[in-house]
Formats: C-alpha cells, structure tokens, sequence
C-alpha cells in the first residue's frame, strides 16, 4: 500500500522537479512566511496561494494531509495558546496558528514529493555540516525501528493487561516510555560500534 | 597454511562488572580461509571475543597486543587497517543499517576509507551482486525483510573488503529459506569465517572446527563433528548435540 503510494508520488508534475527546486522553494516559502507580520492581512495569500497551486500538482491526498496537520495541531495550538497570555493577543494568535500550518503544509508538500535521502543528498551538496546530515539521516533511519519496539512492548503489556484501570493504563504508559529510552539508549550503543567497525571516527 | 587470525592470553573484565571476567586468557588461531564455530550458552563471551577481534573493545588497545590479523598486530596504530581487514556483522541488522538507502549503507565503510565516484558505485554493485541482492540500491532499509536486511548488512562489509569475516549470531531471527539461503551464501564466501552462533547445524554444515567458551574460559577446541558429538561435553556447557550427529558416529 505504502510502496503504492511512493510510486503513485513519483509520477507527479512536483515529484519530478529537481529536488534542489523543491528544498530551496521550500525553504523561501517557510522563511518567507516566518517573515509576515503579526496581523493576518493580504501578504498571508502569497504562499497560501502559491501551496493551493502547488498542492493538486503534487497529488498529495486530502487525508494523509489532514492527518499529519491534526497531529501537529496539538503542538501549534500550545504554542499559539501562549501568545495568548499577552495583551492583545487574539490576532497573534491567529498569525502563529496560520503561519505554524503554512509551514507545516509546506514541509508536508516537500516529503510527500521527494524522497528523504533526495532531501539529504541535496542538503549535502548545499554543504550542510556533516554531523547535522548524520543525525537526519539516523533520525529517519531510527524512527521506524522505534515505533515498531514501542508497538511491540505495547502489545506485550496489552496481553497481559486483564483490567482497563486508567491509573494502571498510565502507570504502563510511563514504564513503555521509560523502557523505551533504556532501550534506546543501548541501541546507539550498538549502532556506534556497527558503525565504528566499517570505519567511522 | 598461514594464519588469518591469532589470539594470545586475551583477557578482559566489563567495568560495570568487577567480580570476573567476560574472557579469560583465551589463545587460538585460525587459519587462512577456515571457518570455525565458537559455541556457549548466553553470557559465554562469543559477543566479548568479537568486538575484540575488530578492535572495539578494549576502549583503548592495549600497548602489549593480544590479537594478530594476518600477522599484524592490533593496537593503537594499526587500528584503522585491521577494521578494514576484519568485517564484523552484528547480530541485529537494525543496529548496523544505519542509512536512508541500502547503496549509501553498502557505500558507508568504503566512504570512510576515501572511496568515491564511479569506483566506490562499482564497488556497491559489486558487494550487492555478490549477495544477491543487485537493484536493490534505492530501497530503503526499513523496507527490507529481515532476510534481506541481514543480506544488505553483509554487503556492506563485504564493499570494505575485508580478509576475515567475523559473524554474530548471523542466523538468528531466520526463516528456514533464508537461513539455508544465508548458508550457502556464506559457503560461497572466501577468506576466514569466525561464526559465533547457537545454530549447530549451521556449526555442523559450516565449520572445520569448533571452539567453546563458557565463562569467559576456552572449555573445549577441536573438529566440529567429534566435538559436537560428545554429548557429556555439550551438556555440561549448557549445549546439546544437533540432530543431524544424533545418528552419525564421530569419526564418519
């Protein structure tokens, strides 16, 4: 399905575009946004304008979209919650919300139509310090694998979770978390030394 | 013959661990393109023993050295040639494919000993072909089974071209498929094989010779098919004779 969907990415008018187009558009529209004034006025249409274009040429689903924006929209209302602690906060509050999901559909529009390592390849011809690409690259490497470790303590708790008790269901949470870390922790362990054995410094 | 790899009164206690030590004064050798088996229950040393052979541990080599590659000897300066020399594959390909691609993973130790362009590109397809894996250079490691995972693994120590191939546990978590596939895969390999595992039938198909650790201690060294059969022998070193010696005399 996934693998349908990478292809189905590949095909379009944006995904065929130069990846250093792509990353350096990206990156002019988000500092471009980041830019605009505190108040919501005419200039907030120029990249919402400019990502309603480039959005049906990319194909990106409705659905995938929602889904991520929901996600982050968590974060960016905490953050645009705290605008509201100043005096006069409500258009501010408005211009962070706007200006955090242009940003967020814009990286959104970016993945869906280049592959990460494109992404890194480029980042790398831009001359990115090679520590920063190191830990992009492993962050992307490493997210799957943590996922799929929590998903597999979650089931393992689950099968042996008989009461839905939301002070235990809390306590379990806490522990995968924690666990989780530990276990982290000693996998860097193991991928430094993998990665000193073919050579790393 | 001469000799691959040589091990002399290697010893080496865990920090974390003050009471014993992980291996004590271990001394064999291997020979140039044999493969030998080190066997043990859990907690033995066959992982200890490995991350000695390239190098990794101790943290700092010592300056009397215990380990020779090809008659070299492992310390602070030679360090870099024989992690070149030794390929180790980890037991859990998650912790050794560290890359966005499986070609910038194959291309990752060869990229650290200067390799680039159209060479390092040959090389890559080179190590790939030679696991059977050619094309696969754009996939995305989390995308691989566990099978090709471990295959992909193997080619990127294969692109350094090492002269000793030094395996953790390399059959574990496989199918029957792709263990046998991984088995005749390593049988077409050259060079000397050092294979820590608790796959005794993989010992038995394997490997000319077999050595066990149990404590940290060298317990037993010799021909894989006496050895594994001597049943009080295995027992007693938390091992059991594999199935396909049950009914085979020791000597043929």
């Amino acid at each position: 399905m996934h693998v349908q969907k990478l292809e189905a990415r590949r095909r379009t008018l944006v995904s065929g575009a130069w990846p250093r187009l792509k990353l350096v558009g990206a990156l002019v529209i988000i500092t471009g946004t980041a830019l605009l004034p505190r108040r919501i006025g005419a200039l907030y249409l120029l990249p919402t304008i400019a990502l309603m274009v480039l959005w049906p040429l990319s194909r990106m689903p409705l659905g995938y979209t929602l889904r991520r924006l929901v996600v982050v929209e968590v974060f960016i209302l905490g953050i645009a919650l705290l605008s509201l602690v100043t005096p006069s906060a409500a258009p501010v509050f408005f211009s962070a919300l706007a200006k955090s999901n242009l940003c967020i559909f814009t990286m959104l529009l970016l993945t869906w139509t280049t592959p990460f390592h494109e992404i890194l390849e480029e980042l790398r011809r831009l001359r990115l310090p090679s520590v920063m690409l190191t830990t992009l690259a492993l962050m992307y490497r490493y997210l799957p694998v943590l996922a799929e470790e929590s998903r597999r303590m979650q089931r393992a708790r689950a099968s042996r979770t008989f009461r839905r008790r939301n002070r235990l269901a809390w306590h379990n949470l806490t522990t995968i978390i924690g666990q989780l870390f530990v276990r982290s922790a000693e996998r860097a362990e193991r991928i430094y030394l993998a990665m000193c054995s073919r050579g790393w410094k | 013959m001469s000799t691959a790899v040589e091990v002399r009164q290697l010893s080496y206690g865990y920090p974390q661990m003050p009471s014993g030590l992980a291996l004590d004064r271990l001394s064999f050798t291997v020979a140039e393109n044999e493969c030998i088996a080190v066997l043990g229950p859990n907690g033995a040393g066959k992982s200890t023993l490995l991350l000695h052979l390239n190098g990794l541990l101790p943290e700092h080599p010592p300056r009397e050295p215990n380990i020779w590659i090809a008659g070299q000897p492992l310390t602070a300066k030679t360090l870099d040639t024989v992690r070149q020399r030794v390929g180790l594959l980890f037991q859990d390909p998650d912790d050794q494919l560290i890359s966005a691609t499986v070609f910038e993973d194959v291309s990752f130790g060869p990229r650290q000993m200067g390799r680039d362009g159209l060479p390092l590109r040959e090389l890559v397809e080179q190590s790939l072909g030679l696991v059977g894996l050619r094309g696969f250079e754009d996939r995305e490691p989390h995308r691989l089974s566990h099978g090709e995972k471990r295959r992909v693994c193997l080619a990127g120590v294969l692109a350094c071209q090492p002269t000793v191939l030094v395996l953790d546990e390399p059959t574990s978590d496989l199918d029957p498929r792709g263990r046998r596939e991984f088995k005749h895969l390593l049988q077409s390999l050259p060079g000397a094989k050092i294979i820590a595992t608790h796959d005794l039938e993989l010992v038995v198909d394997l490997c000319s010779r077999v050595l066990i650790l149990d404590e940290g201690k060298l317990v037993a060294e010799g021909q894989t098919v006496p050895l594994l059969s001597n049943e009080t022998l295995m027992l007693a070193h938390g091992l059991e004779k594999p199935h396909s010696l049950l009914h085979r005399h020791p000597h043929g």
